[in-house]
């Protein structure tokens, strides 16, 4: 009457919880997890590749199309990787207003895990909350480029345009409510009991395996390493801001979601300094009419909402367009550990693991 | 063929590409290009816009440099006049009849060339192709492309083609389908090649024409017809997407840094050397002459660019790790250097693993994470094919790394899994997009990729539309929808599109 064979089962490719066509290979034992594969390339577009053949102007509207949810971030690392292989000189008022974007990027990739973590784990209300801010920052996304996702926010060198009018005073509108909403946000959830049933203790990774297996971002530092790319490696004008970088110790689904939380009020703090500190000047570096690499090789890291983004690029003598093109995606190095995370533990508890690794199946798959 | 006179137009971006191209004609200053005064009749170097003709030496000798020059022309601004050999092709006239109506040799990699043709000859053999008819059959679409073409036989009215009154000896003007009326005197010697590209031209095929036996056999023969609808592309015939294979192998590094700049200096002294001396002898021959001493040569000042760019070149070590790696390690580092702030470290390829150890064992070192591996294809290599490189980070000490590795076709690295198993998912992946196979890998399968996916896709020779990519003709009208609204647009412009119905 009770078998005792294990249960092979597939979570995905087209799974509401996997975030996008993630597929995991599960082998069960009852209802926990004995073996955990995860499968992924259903999204591989061959960016390394197309890149190669483009010119380094016209890369940028691929990194949009991995990290979706933060593409201003991958539009920073990707102007910040080509201006160090050339050599280029940002303006000061440039690498403050990309300071400004890329940590509203943050907080709108932080909201948009927020609520679709918290409704993968049975918190409907939360997203509601979370996307009405979200909702705020992509309009401001959309005056400043015109888009709202893939928004190609900058240039090689700079900006393309300043800031439009007005655009500060909406800005600052939304920094004088956001805070109120986080402790919103956190009344629904920090002490709900529910919540903390399904978050405590669930897909936990000590520090050593995460250092082991590469992750990096939020599911680090929510294991006690307080490593920030923003901070080891300042680049744009972190230097120049004054921010924590918050940890956790209990390196459980629970300590990430406090770490993430906090992380969106020192991006407020940031961003909050980035308004009252704007100096001025030009936002675009004086360069010549045709970039022409020499030979070269950089690799140039970013803090991404997901963990490190780093571009490696290897320049050519005379070539416009980049020799190589490799992307190192934080949801790619980060999605090694599921296994980790998840074996030995409950069926229930792989959803919540892969909503905490907050990955984004654009970036895994390139 | 010769080059008689070369010219450059407004909007030079002085990018130097033509100077490095054919240095015997072009001289890149501050504003812009100009064409040297020794390459000149006239001797004076400027943009040459009062187009003087280059020296006689020089018009065919430096045809190839400059024909090279203008089509690599960022810009497009190199001008120049091309000739079909004139000293060739006048002792040989009358030249053979069959080919004498044919336009000289188009060249298509220059922007704008005005070469005279070469004059064919009035006499005309019996047997030299001409059109006798020229006729529309039914279902002319109105397309315009064939007056374009050939505007003095072929005039397009709303409803059909017709061929010219001026043109026919009847002196109607209509489809001549009927009467199939003969061209007017020379008409269809003249008119022969024109008339023969506007019915390849014609999308739908109506242009029939009839001549002499010569005339019929030139035409070109219909193109195959080609199956519509989705089709499976293979890429090895397919000639628009073939990939270029690149001319070098860019691995940066501080030797082959130094020796570019030794040898640059040491070319820039030896035409330092010879400009002198060229003046030296331009002196005593003006001297000789009682003419004017000539100006004596300036050395050009190395260019300063106007610019927020600073190229970052290898530079030597004087990291603290760099030294202490290179110290541990003896003969098994290639090379340290440093670039952009970056170090790098090249070692042995059968020694990685050994490095890695090192560098994460290490007290004075402790690269915890290995954040990146990643390869590269360099299919011109010297002695390798691939450079595979380790970017280790110390979370603890701040410093990132970077450990490359080149290695020929076939040589399979260690792994790193059991130093660094973040490295697994990395490995695959190069796996996957190079094929470069690593020893002891716990599961070496593609990653990205499909099983059983041909080939590999980050090497040179893929094309970026893979190989056996389907590819759907977008443009295909499965359901005449397309074709509807044409016909209904064309309708409320007074335009009758519809093909007429044969009795």
């Amino acid at each position: 009457m009770f078998k005792n064979e294990e249960m092979e089962i597939n979570l995905g490719p087209q799974h509401p919880s996997t975030h996008g066509v993630l597929r995991v290979k599960l082998r069960l034992d009852g209802e926990t997890v004995t073996h955990c594969e995860p499968i992924i390339g259903y999204l591989h577009r061959g960016v390394e590749k197309i890149c190669e053949d483009k010119t380094f102007f016209q890369g940028q509207v691929w990194t949009d199309r991995m990290d979706y949810v933060a593409a201003i971030s991958n539009n920073l690392g990707w102007a910040e990787s080509i201006e160090k292989l050339f050599g280029i000189e940002v303006p000061r008022r440039a690498r403050y207003i990309r300071t400004m974007l890329t940590e509203l990027n943050r907080i709108s990739s932080h909201l948009l895990w927020l609520g679709t973590h918290a409704l993968d784990i049975g918190a409907m209300t939360v997203f509601l909350y979370a996307f009405r801010e979200r909702e705020q920052i992509l309009d401001l996304f959309e005056a400043f480029c015109g888009a709202r996702l893939t928004t190609t926010a900058f240039r090689i060198g700079g900006l393309r345009e300043d800031l439009p009018p007005g655009f500060l005073k909406q800005a600052q509108a939304f920094q004088d409510r956001f805070l109120a909403c986080v402790d919103e946000y956190e009344t629904l959830l920090t002490e709900n009991r529910i919540w903390k049933k399904r978050t405590v203790g669930v897909a936990p990774i000590s520090a050593e395996d995460c250092i082991a297996y590469g992750v990096t971002g939020p599911v680090l530092r929510a294991a006690g390493v307080a490593f920030d790319i923003r901070k080891a490696f300042p680049y744009a004008a972190y230097d120049e801001m004054e921010f924590d970088v918050p940890t956790a110790t209990a390196a459980d689904t629970y300590a990430r979601y406090q770490v993430r939380v906090e992380e969106m009020r020192q991006s407020h703090r940031i961003v909050q300094q980035c308004i009252d500190k704007l100096p001025e000047g030009p936002v675009m570096a004086k360069l010549p009419k045709v970039l022409k690499s020499e030979v070269g090789e950089v690799y140039h890291a970013i803090e991404a909402p997901k963990g490190e983004l780093g571009y490696y690029l290897v320049g050519e003598k005379g070539s416009g367009n980049p020799y190589r093109f490799h992307v190192r995606a934080p949801s790619f190095v980060n999605l090694q550990a599921l296994p980790k995370m998840t074996e030995g533990k409950l069926l229930a508890d792989v959803i919540a693991a892969i909503g905490t690794l907050d990955v984004v199946l654009g970036e895994v798959d390139r | 063929m010769a080059i008689t006179k070369v010219w450059i137009e407004e909007g030079c971006i002085v990018c130097n590409a033509c100077e490095a191209e054919c240095p015997d004609v072009f001289h890149v200053t501050e504003d812009s290009c100009h064409i040297r005064g020794e390459a000149r009749v006239d001797g004076v170097e400027n943009e040459n816009k009062g187009k003087s003709p280059l020296k006689d030496e020089l018009q065919r000798k430096l045809e190839d440099a400059i024909v090279a020059a203008a089509a690599g022309c960022p810009v497009s601004v190199i001008v120049y006049e091309q000739v079909a050999n004139a000293a060739e092709a006048a002792p040989a006239a009358p030249a053979p009849v069959a080919e004498a109506p044919k336009a000289p040799e188009p060249v298509v990699a220059a922007p704008v060339v005005e070469a005279p043709k070469a004059e064919a000859p009035k006499a005309v053999a019996v047997d030299a192709p001409r059109i006798t008819k020229v006729w529309i059959e039914d279902g002319c679409i109105v397309c315009n492309a064939c007056e374009a073409e050939c505007p003095d036989i072929f005039h397009v009215t709303a409803d059909s083609c017709h061929i010219k009154a001026d043109s026919r000896v009847d002196g109607k003007e209509d489809e001549n389908r009927a009467a199939k009326a003969l061209l007017k005197g020379d008409l269809g010697l003249e008119q022969f090649s024109k008339i023969v590209a506007a019915a390849a031209g014609c999308p739908v095929n109506v242009i029939k024409y009839d001549g002499t036996a010569a005339a019929v056999s030139a035409a070109p023969a219909p193109a195959a017809e080609v199956p519509a609808g989705p089709t499976s592309w293979d890429i090895r015939t397919a000639p628009n997407r073939q990939v270029t294979a690149p001319k070098t192998a860019p691995v940066p590094s501080f030797k082959t840094y130094q020796l570019e700049v030794a040898e640059q200096f040491k070319a820039d002294e030896a035409k330092w050397q010879k400009t002198q001396a060229d003046y030296e002898v331009a002196k005593q021959k003006a001297a000789a002459e009682g003419k004017d001493a000539p100006k004596p040569p300036v050395r050009p000042a190395p260019k300063k660019d106007e610019n927020d760019m600073k190229t970052p070149f290898p530079q030597e070590a004087k990291d603290a790790d760099l030294l202490l790696l290179a110290e541990r390690l003896g003969d098994k580092v290639e090379e340290v250097f440093e670039q952009a702030g970056e170090l790098v470290c090249q070692v042995k390829k059968e020694a990685v693993i050994e490095v890695l150890r090192l560098c994460q064992d290490d007290p004075h070192l402790k690269y915890e994470m290995l954040t990146d591996e990643t390869a590269t294809h360099y299919p011109v290599g010297k002695d390798f094919q691939f450079s595979v490189v380790y970017h280790l980070t110390s979370l603890s000490r701040r410093k990132r790394l970077r450990i490359r590795i080149l290695i020929p076709e076939g040589f399979e690295p260690e792994s790193a899994c059991a130093l660094y198993p973040s490295a697994n998912w990395m490995e695959r992946e190069i796996f996957d997009m190079l094929g470069i196979r690593f020893q002891d890998h716990p599961g070496l399968t593609r990653i990205l990729c499909p099983e059983g996916w041909e080939g590999y896709p980050l090497r040179k020779e893929y094309p970026t539309l893979g190989w056996g990519q389907r590819d759907i003709d977008f443009r295909e009208d499965r359901s005449g929808m397309l074709n509807r609204i044409a016909m209904e647009k064309a309708g409320n412009l007074g335009i009758n599109l519809s093909i007429p119905k044969a009795d």
